[in-house]
């Protein structure tokens, strides 16, 4: 039987749910958006739960969903995500390592944080998130009725799609740009390893959400910086890295302002329906979203392909 | 696919209420349940034909069912005669002390034998004039194995029914009986009249009649009881062994009815 799971991105104006069917690749049939109002979700904070709750549930009672599994973003903003070379010791590496490493990263007290990590061939990946921040979202999730199958950084979720979307050998490096409000982020996929990448303030008056005197050039030169330093940071952690290639996902960004941030920093501008449209279907109908602004959640559900 | 980040922050324990697994999972569920109202309707439809299994047929009221014909009761005080006459022939061979019977179905017998292998033997015996006798007491007096055997009346085949004993003909009958009494030998009996009682389809005079005699004369006077063509039948007997003769008392009751009217008349116009 066919494993379906739940990929819910929350963020500060809306919630975005797919419903994915998953095998080698993902294929979302079922999607539903909510839009929320202000002061709900306040740069990621859960200011009203209940709200929250009974949004995701109404929005659920819609989509007539078959699973209850579920898996939830935490914004950008609410995560910190480390990576360090992969030693041989650290395949097994224990709770408490991980909290002695993240604590030379953290700059507040690591008893109110839960950590995790994962190992990758290059790279092993160190998360740091508030244990207050999970409870919040997991409470609401739960309150729905539904059943949290695992809470992933919008990172991690965003590499995962791409893991996804380049199938087993990936032979590229690319630059990930993911355009959300109120932070935007880039992380650096190279060739099946993670890296992390920095994360910049999206003005939300560019997306018509907000007041604002910040222009798409300033914003476009954010995030320029943001990726040249991604990747000179990788470089320090592999120097044998070669970047290739830059995808933007995410809420829609201008063409022409999109070439001129790959131009600037360098890198081959594609397109992100090319990068996903042979392992990541959406049938659904799509309630006016961009295929890129499925983006996370296609992410988050992409993580049960190793959970449900 | 290349390498998934397994990050484990968090999970649901798998036993919390989930009121949306209910919604996620109504359509299998409503599903389900239209299977279930179908196969339903189809069970009552089917029960409900079959068991109108002609095309066309109406259902019909139960009628009520016919009750058993009971017979008249000059047959059945001739049966019961013929019943007891039948027993007492046979019994007396068994040589019983006593003999007591309610004179319609039950009786018992008291015997005294020499060993409990008579008795066993009695009993058997005792099948072939009467239904399911059992042992029902025993006790040893002086050296001899005393015992009481219960049974009931077993059906003899009988003839037509007898005429009714009217008003007029009870000193008649009665002087026939007493004199058949005399002929087989008894002594000359006693009469004590009882009274009359309305029965089912009549009436019934009974008296007592006290006599003596030996069991093969009290056998005779039973055998030839029969021959008197009167409705008359014992409602209570006792057969007591004295000394060396037995005495014999029995409530007659003599039965007046209505007479069945004659079917074999032919009118002549």
């Amino acid at each position: 039987m066919a494993k379906h799971i739940l990929g819910i991105h929350i963020s500060d104006n809306r919630i975005i749910c797919v419903e994915c069917k998953l095998g080698s690749g993902i294929s979302a049939n079922k999607i539903a958006k909510i839009d929320l109002r202000q002061g709900v979700v306040v740069n990621g904070t859960i200011a009203d739960p209940t709200f929250l709750a009974e949004s995701i549930v109404e929005m659920l009672a819609k989509m007539e969903v078959l699973s209850a599994k579920t898996i939830v973003n935490i914004p950008v903003n609410l995560a910190e995500v480390k990576c360090i070379p992969t030693e041989k010791e650290y395949l097994s590496i224990t709770p408490d390592q991980i909290e002695w490493e993240m604590r030379h990263h953290l700059n507040e007290s690591p008893e109110e944080f839960s950590f995790s990590a994962f190992s990758l061939p290059g790279s092993t990946i160190l998360t740091a998130v508030r244990k207050q921040v999970i409870d919040s979202y997991s409470q609401v999730l739960e309150k729905a009725g539904l059943l949290v199958e695992a809470i992933d950084p919008e990172q991690i979720a965003l590499f995962n799609l791409v893991s996804v979307a380049v199938g087993s050998k990936p032979k590229d490096s690319l630059a990930v740009v993911d355009i959300e409000i109120p932070f935007s982020q880039v992380i650096y996929f190279e060739r099946g390893n993670f890296g992390c990448g920095g994360k910049l303030f999206t003005p939300p008056e560019l997306f018509g959400l907000g007041e604002g005197k910040k222009t798409w050039r300033e914003f476009g030169e954010d995030i320029s910086a943001t990726i040249s330093m991604t990747l000179d940071a990788q470089k320090q952690l592999n120097p044998t890295a070669v970047p290739e290639k830059i995808v933007f996902c995410g809420r829609k960004i201008k063409e022409d302002i999109a070439a001129t941030i790959a131009g600037k920093v360098g890198l081959q501008l594609i397109q992100y329906n090319d990068l996903t449209k042979k392992r990541v279907k959406v049938k659904a109908h799509r309630h006016g979203l961009e295929p890129a602004e499925l983006s996370i959640a296609l992410g988050l559900a992409a993580h049960g392909i190793v959970r449900a | 696919m290349a390498n998934i980040i397994d990050i484990d922050l968090y999970s649901s324990p798998e036993d919390i209420g989930s009121p949306l697994r209910a919604t996620s999972l109504r359509k299998p569920y409503t599903s389900l349940l239209y299977v279930l109202f179908f196969l339903t309707v189809g069970m009552v439809i089917y029960f409900y034909f079959s068991s109108h299994e002609y095309q066309g047929a109406v259902a019909e009221a139960p009628t009520p069912k016919p009750l058993p014909k009971k017979p008249p009761l000059s047959v059945i005080v001739r049966k019961n005669l013929v019943r007891w006459s039948s027993f007492i022939k046979g019994v007396v061979v068994f040589n019983p002390e006593i003999l007591v019977s309610n004179g319609e179905e039950d009786f018992l017998c008291y015997f005294s034998s020499s060993s409990i292998d008579e008795a066993w033997k009695i009993k058997d015996s005792l099948k072939s004039i009467s239904k399911a006798p059992q042992i029902i007491d025993t006790a040893t007096v002086n050296g001899e194995f005393k015992y009481v055997i219960r049974g009931k009346l077993k059906n003899a085949p009988h003839q037509n029914p007898a005429q009714p004993v009217q008003k007029f003909m009870r000193t008649t009958v009665m002087n026939f009986i007493d004199s058949l009494a005399a002929a087989k030998g008894l002594a000359k009996p006693e009469r004590i009249q009882i009274g009359i009682s309305n029965v089912e389809g009549g009436e019934c005079f009974r008296y007592m009649m006290s006599s003596s005699g030996s069991l093969i004369q009290i056998g005779r006077f039973f055998s030839d009881v029969i021959k008197i063509d009167y409705s008359i039948s014992p409602q209570a007997l006792a057969v007591e062994k004295t000394d060396s003769l037995y005495s014999l008392k029995v409530i007659w009751g003599l039965y007046d009815f209505q007479k069945p009217a004659d079917t074999t008349k032919v009118v002549s116009k």
